[in-house]
């Protein structure tokens, strides 16, 4: 079953990785392919949720899902073909080695496998996931799978607030959809989905550094997103703060490569992913809310409003669906009980916890030796920033990211939960979100190992 | 020349400390505690209940010794035993108490018998064992 499981999941992942083939037409090489799959796995799974959740509003109860994920697959198939005809191969040039981009690389490798074979481990020996997975995503999943024509269950108002139906529905649709085509519900689907996301954020930061920066500062970023003990063990817990630091990472590299290429496909595709991320966990409508906040800032800066709208029209599809199930289907959140918000933000107290939180994780939490990730991070881009290029791509993702960063306090602040608990079971996985997106605008920002370690020339 | 040879210094300890901890991840993952089997059991000790009711949606109450004022319960416990039987229980919605037509009861044998001397008049039961009942409530 583990075998018809992955090949589920081959349709969404392979039509993703046809629609960033036709991105980057032009880009062929090995290095290449590998950025565009893992770009594409992401950018696949994120459509078949939505086509899905377009297909239970419509057709409900009707098991015919593969065959709209055929055709789609199809048509990119014909499309990517017909391009293919018409475009003039240009031979890329061969990839030189050198030693310490060797030295670095065998580095990232030994990371990669290890930290993945770890979560391997850790899913063989939990198949079903973790709390959250069986309260929220999975809990989900199978009241869509069994529910049939009466899916909207799966969020109903009439369910304990602990199993959060509010929660935007990506995975349990994804689960939901590759249980439909197997005709089984089986623990290997979103075990199997979580691999996915796990696999796409190192292969998309590995890829996107490669691309824009250096093929050594590719191998950095892998080794900074695998070797580090909070990162990659949430993939297998079969939570969405993974895929969602996945879509995060994704929008923020494809802003980059907007800023380097101009070309206002990139920009659409920087909005689709935000979307995505917002179609994935609240969170991420908070990043859709703080890039289209900076995005819109810089275009009054800049007197154009045309940037921002690109950017817009790009998430429109997911922020359409996820207004009409927020606003039809979902209950509503437990953050908006109604009463007044006033007495929490006034609360010097919950401010100081809140902020302490913050700081211990940021000093202590998620590196190595009780030195905080974030704070090696810092000195990172405070030793390695090297100036030249466009610094405004990097200036706003810095934005969004603080943004992000000052809604998770923010929500702290007004959380209805006790606030001890809540900041306890979430912080940690709140800094997971946005790990990979700092990594990548940290490394994008700084010297690469080429620049330390220039090669002599022979 | 200085800010070189910290960069170098920089870089070659996160490669280092990386590598560390990667093999670390992969030696420890073998020790991780499984908890799958609380998740299959509790499916299976609930699946002959849920066979039973013969609804495909609606909702099913939910009465565990945390709903009983009194009574003695594990917060965690407590929590973990809903959140599995609203799993296992799906479709159908849980609801807490044992107000709706088929109700799951989860309690220990001492709140089990208080709580049927006072409504055994109101439910037919039927058990599953480990502390796990089907109350369907009669029409009064």
């Amino acid at each position: 079953m583990s075998f018809f499981s992955l090949l589920a999941f081959s349709l969404p992942v392979l039509s993703g990785t046809l629609i960033a083939h036709l991105l980057w037409l032009d880009k062929n090489s090995p290095l290449d392919l590998f950025f565009k799959f893992s770009l594409g796995t992401g950018l696949g799974l994120g459509i078949s949720a939505l086509l899905y959740f377009v297909c239970l509003l419509f057709f409900a109860g009707r098991s015919f899902f593969l065959y709209v994920e055929a055709a789609l697959f199809l048509s990119l198939l014909t499309a990517a073909y017909l391009k293919r005809k018409r475009m003039v191969r240009a031979s890329s040039p061969r990839l030189k080695i050198t030693l310490p981009q060797a030295a670095i690389l065998l580095a990232a490798v030994i990371v990669f496998l290890s930290s993945f074979i770890g979560m391997v481990n850790y899913s063989r020996q939990r198949a079903r996931g973790d709390w959250d997975a069986w309260m929220i995503y999975n809990r989900a999943a199978r009241f869509i799978f069994r529910g049939g024509e009466n899916w909207r269950d799966a969020f109903s108002s009439e369910m304990g607030v602990i199993f959060h139906a509010d929660y935007p529905p990506l995975l349990a649709l994804n689960t939901a959809s590759r249980w439909e085509i197997l005709g089984e519900e089986t623990a290997f689907v979103p075990m199997i989905q979580g691999f996915l996301f796990s696999l796409a954020a190192l292969g998309l930061s590995f890829g996107a550094l490669a691309e824009l920066k250096s093929l050594a500062q590719g191998g950095v970023g892998l080794i900074l997103l695998g070797g580090v003990p909070f990162f990659l063990g949430e993939g297998g817990r079969q939570t969405a703060d993974l895929p969602l630091a996945f879509y995060l990472l994704a929008s923020l590299v494809s802003l980059f490569f907007y800023f380097r290429d101009r070309r206002a496909a990139f920009l659409a595709l920087a909005g689709f992913m935000a979307g995505l991320a917002a179609w994935t966990k609240n969170e991420g409508m908070l990043f859709l809310f703080a890039s289209v906040g900076i995005l819109f800032t810089a275009a009054l800066w800049k007197r154009s409003l045309l940037d921002f709208l690109l950017y817009f029209a790009g998430a429109l599809p997911s922020l359409l669906l996820l207004f009409y199930f927020k606003s039809q289907i979902a209950p509503p959140s437990e953050f908006l009980g109604g009463g007044s918000l006033f007495p929490y933000l006034a609360d010097g107290s919950r401010h100081q916890l809140i902020f302490s939180a913050f700081e211990e994780f940021f000093l202590h939490g998620g590196g190595w030796f009780g030195i905080g990730i974030y704070l090696v991070l810092s000195a990172y881009f405070l030793l390695f920033y090297s100036r030249g290029g466009n610094p405004a791509p990097i200036l706003i993702s810095l934005a969004i990211l603080v943004f992000q960063m000052i809604g998770y306090y923010v929500v702290y602040l007004i959380s209805p939960y006790d606030l001890t608990w809540h900041i306890g079971y979430s912080l940690n996985r709140l800094f997971v979100q946005i790990y990979p997106s700092a990594v990548f605008v940290v490394l994008y920002a700084g010297a690469t190992p080429e620049m330390i370690f220039p090669s002599r020339p022979k | 020349m200085l800010k070189k040879i910290l960069r170098a210094f920089f870089l070659a300890a996160i490669v280092i400390l990386g590598v560390g901890t990667g093999v670390e991840s992969f030696r420890s993952s073998a020790e991780i505690h499984s908890n799958d089997e609380s998740v299959i059991n509790w499916d299976d000790r609930l699946s002959n209940l849920i066979a039973l009711i013969p609804l495909e949606r609606g909702m099913v109450g939910y009465l565990s010794n945390e709903d009983i004022p009194g009574a003695a319960f594990d917060p965690d416990d407590a929590s973990g035993e809903y959140i599995l039987t609203q799993y296992a229980v799906a479709p159908l919605v849980l609801i807490r108490g044992a107000e709706q037509d088929w109700n799951l009861l989860n309690l220990d044998p001492e709140t089990y018998e208080k709580w049927i001397q006072e409504n055994e008049d109101r439910y037919r039961l039927v058990g599953s064992g480990g502390g796990i009942y089907l109350a369907r409530r009669v029409a009064q």
